[in-house]
């Protein structure tokens, strides 16, 4: 069988090596560079491929070398383009320090994807601002990482913030809004907002999440974005939050934090008229109650029918509660 | 899935002469030919000389699996109006589970997928493999690379030594 044993020879060639340089860094990106570093030793080859990585992906978790790394590693490579940066595990202060310098580095470079993750408490002592004025970044993601109070934010080609165990006065939500003009995607995971009023007024943001986050006691939540598209928000006491030009609206799902009963909406149908053009609908709660009397009840019998408000409603799911069947007239309504 | 009569069918041609007749729909998954499509709307048959047959054919199979599944996907919420949050991660899941078996190939293919997917410009298939060569190489010694890669070391014992005394902080950790 000649075929086969040709086949059997080709298999057993090195395909990979002959790989184009931008394909095989492309591969290495995929890589942890410690792990993109190593391939050095495979070949001639890939002896100098890693100095032209443009993809960066650092991790200090358990790894005693790591500022050692880092070092040879920016001393040792070429000059070329750093697409995307990744520091993780700053444990240490000393590492920082170290890697501050480094960072500078790499934020000249104009970077289009940055991640840093912390892990260090009192990371607020350390002046980390210079990552906020980098207009080049499109994508960036920040854990336990000090939120400036007083200097400047120009992020002006953000268009997606993951921001985790982030402290936030009003004044930063205010700053990071507005020095983020084309900002479609704002995800706050385990922030702090220890002030009375979080209001976010975009024209840009498409997506908005504010998960497992702790509020200033009577805080009041005022969102006014007519793009948004999806909007996820958990523990928040209902009444606290405020909807307003909310016309792009198709997804909701909001958590109260406590048994919620919806016939508290009297004199708040501001929420409800907030969701009134979104498609799916979840309110959830550790007891969501819908009393026969409310006016919610009230007003989806009224308007859903007429298709003046909540014309677009696909699907609505309100937690545990009972609907009782008061829906029936609503045909357009599928699931809930 | 009601197919209309009246959608265009193109004729990929493969490096070794065989013809492969694909839909537009399928044939616009790759960026190269959508762009060669878009500049000329009359072309029906589009010669591919960096791509085998062996390979050209699975990379139609795989973009007639993602258009099938995106048809799928769009046909429920035509028909539900949404669909549900379940059964769409269902069927991501399936379509993941699918692209993990389509994965099953030696590396000499996998590298030529790699190409074919690079010249044809198919970015699904491309992070899929170049995802999946990575992967070959994560948790391997450099000795376990060469051997499954089948990568020949041409460096002499003294280069050898010169890199890892040049340059002994990329190796601490993982050896």
């Amino acid at each position: 069988m000649p075929t086969e044993e040709i086949w059997v020879e080709l298999s057993e060639f090195d395909r990979l090596s002959d790989l184009p340089d931008d394909l095989l860094l492309h591969i290495m990106c995929f890589l942890p560079t410690r792990l993109a570093v190593n391939t050095c030793i495979l070949s001639k080859r890939w002896r100098n491929l890693w100095r032209y990585l443009p993809c960066l992906h650092f991790d200090a978790y358990h790894d005693d070398n790591f500022v050692q790394f880092i070092t040879s590693f920016f001393n040792l490579r070429s000059n070329c383009h750093i697409d995307t940066f990744q520091l993780h595990g700053l444990a240490m202060n000393h590492c920082w320090l170290a890697t501050r310098p480094l960072v500078t580095q790499v934020l000249e470079s104009r970077p289009r994807v940055l991640s840093i993750k912390s892990g260090v408490s009192s990371w607020g002592q350390l002046d980390f601002d210079s990552v906020f004025t980098c207009a080049s970044v499109e994508k960036m993601e920040l854990v336990e990482v000090f939120f400036p109070r007083k200097s400047p934010i120009t992020l002006f080609n953000l268009k997606r913030l993951n921001l985790t165990r982030t402290e936030l006065d009003g004044e930063c939500v205010n700053n990071l809004i507005s020095g983020c003009p084309v900002l479609e995607e704002l995800v706050m995971n385990y922030c702090s907002f220890w002030f009375p009023n979080v209001t976010i007024v975009s024209h840009s943001l498409k997506k908005l999440s504010i998960d497992g986050c702790e509020y200033y006691d009577n805080v009041q939540i005022h969102l006014s974005v007519p793009s948004l598209v999806s909007l996820h928000v958990t523990q928040v006491m209902l009444g606290r939050i405020w909807l307003k030009n909310m016309s792009s609206l198709v997804k909701v799902h909001i958590q109260f934090c406590f048994s919620v009963c919806i016939h508290y909406l009297n004199s708040r149908n501001e929420l409800l008229r907030g969701l009134s053009n979104a498609k799916y609908i979840e309110l959830t709660g550790p007891g969501v109650r819908l009393s026969t009397e409310s006016p919610v009840k009230d007003l989806l019998v009224k308007e859903l029918p007429t298709c003046r408000v909540f014309a677009n409603l696909k699907s609505l799911y309100l937690g545990k509660c009972s609907m009782c069947g008061f829906l029936s007239p609503i045909s357009h309504l599928e699931g809930y | 899935m009601a197919r209309s009569s009246t959608e265009n069918m193109i004729t990929l041609m493969s490096s070794d002469g065989e013809e492969f007749m694909v839909t537009e729909k399928v044939a616009r998954e790759c960026t190269t030919i959508r762009n060669m499509l878009e500049d000329d709307c009359v072309i029906t048959n589009i010669p591919l000389p960096n791509v085998t047959s062996d390979i050209l054919s699975m990379v139609i199979e795989y973009c007639m699996e993602h258009v099938a599944a995106a048809e799928k996907a769009a046909a429920e919420t035509a028909e539900k109006g949404s669909s549900s949050a379940p059964a769409a991660a269902k069927a991501n899941k399936d379509l993941e589970e699918w692209d993990k078996a389509f994965m099953n190939v030696d590396v000499y293919t996998l590298c030529d997928l790699i190409l074919a997917a690079n010249y044809l410009n198919v970015s699904g298939l491309l992070d899929l493999t170049i995802q999946t060569a990575a992967n070959l190489i994560k948790g391997k010694s450099p000795e376990q690379i060469r051997k499954t890669f089948h990568i020949q070391n041409d460096l002499s014992l003294e280069e050898e030594e010169k890199i890892r005394s040049q340059t002994p902080w990329a190796f601490e950790k993982s050896e």
